[in-house]
């Protein structure tokens, strides 16, 4: 997966979750809703910190930092990042 | 609080610059139906919500919608890059260039710059909630209208996304709506405001 592909796979799980989170927020007792986020969400966090490991932070909070890479081109409105 | 997280709710990557259409796709930056006043009227009303459920989804969608302000923002940045003079004459961009070169600025399509005159935060959930419907609606069709006017897929592609997500905030709220309304004494046809009259 090149660049441009882990990050679709990642922003697709991720907006998975947040669509069922959004459906919980007026459902919060649906049991197969909390189901589907979860396994949403699982799959977001593992596909982002394999994309962090890669391509840099997405937050400045991320984790311990080698060298401050949060500054680094591309940023999220350049075509480059998308 | 609030967190950044450096990258789109859904990718914007548009490969020909296009001044024409910055000036229409703007509304939806500063205009009166626009993101940023979504995000405003939304991430304001939520602190007199009565119901933890909608102190959630105002919360939550207000918080999408400042993801959607940036991909607009995004959109017309990279519909104004590398333009000549001669383009922004042509294009009928020089107006706006004159007062903001291709800088990224909260104006309608009109060129009127945002007013909070746009949105309301009336206190009272059911006045609040309708008012949240009504503007999903009218997002909807400024959406629908910058698509009867755009040829790009670059730009059809989020924009299309963009609509998407009106409606289901529409769902929701209406979700919301009815929530309330099992809550609300059945007798006082809701001239009780959970927000203030407890």
């Amino acid at each position: 997966m090149d660049r441009r592909q882990h990050l679709w796979h990642m922003t697709a799980e991720q907006f998975a979750a947040f669509d069922v989170q959004l459906y919980l927020d007026t459902h919060p007792g649906d049991r197969n809703a909390l189901h589907l986020f979860n396994s949403f969400q699982n799959n977001y966090q593992r596909a982002r910190k394999e994309f962090e490991a890669k391509y840099g932070p997405l937050s400045a909070d991320a984790a311990e930092q080698d060298s401050w890479c949060w500054v680094n081109d591309p940023w999220p409105w350049e075509r480059e990042a998308n | 609080m609030f967190h950044y997280e450096k990258k789109l709710q859904y990718p914007v990557n548009i490969k020909r610059p296009n001044p024409k259409m910055a000036k229409i796709v703007i509304a939806q930056y500063g205009g009166p139906d626009g993101e940023l006043g979504a995000s405003l009227r939304y991430l304001s009303q939520r602190y007199t919500m009565p119901y933890p459920e909608l102190k959630g989804l105002l919360t939550d969608i207000g918080t999408e919608e400042l993801g959607h302000f940036e991909m607009i923002g995004a959109i017309v940045y990279q519909l104004t890059r590398n333009l000549s003079i001669d383009e922004i004459k042509a294009s009928g961009f020089d107006a706006y260039f004159v007062d903001h070169t291709t800088g990224i600025y909260t104006v309608a399509a009109s060129g009127d710059p945002y007013t909070a005159s746009s949105f309301a935060s009336k206190g009272d959930v059911i006045t609040d909630l309708h008012e949240d419907l009504a503007a999903e609606q009218k997002a909807r069709t400024t959406y629908d209208n910058i698509l009867r006017l755009c040829d790009d897929p670059d730009v059809i592609d989020p924009i299309r996304f963009l609509r998407q997500r009106e409606i289901i905030h529409y769902q929701r709220f209406g979700e919301g709506l009815e929530l309330t309304t099992d809550r609300l004494n059945a007798k006082n046809f809701y001239a009780f405001n959970p927000s203030f009259d407890t």
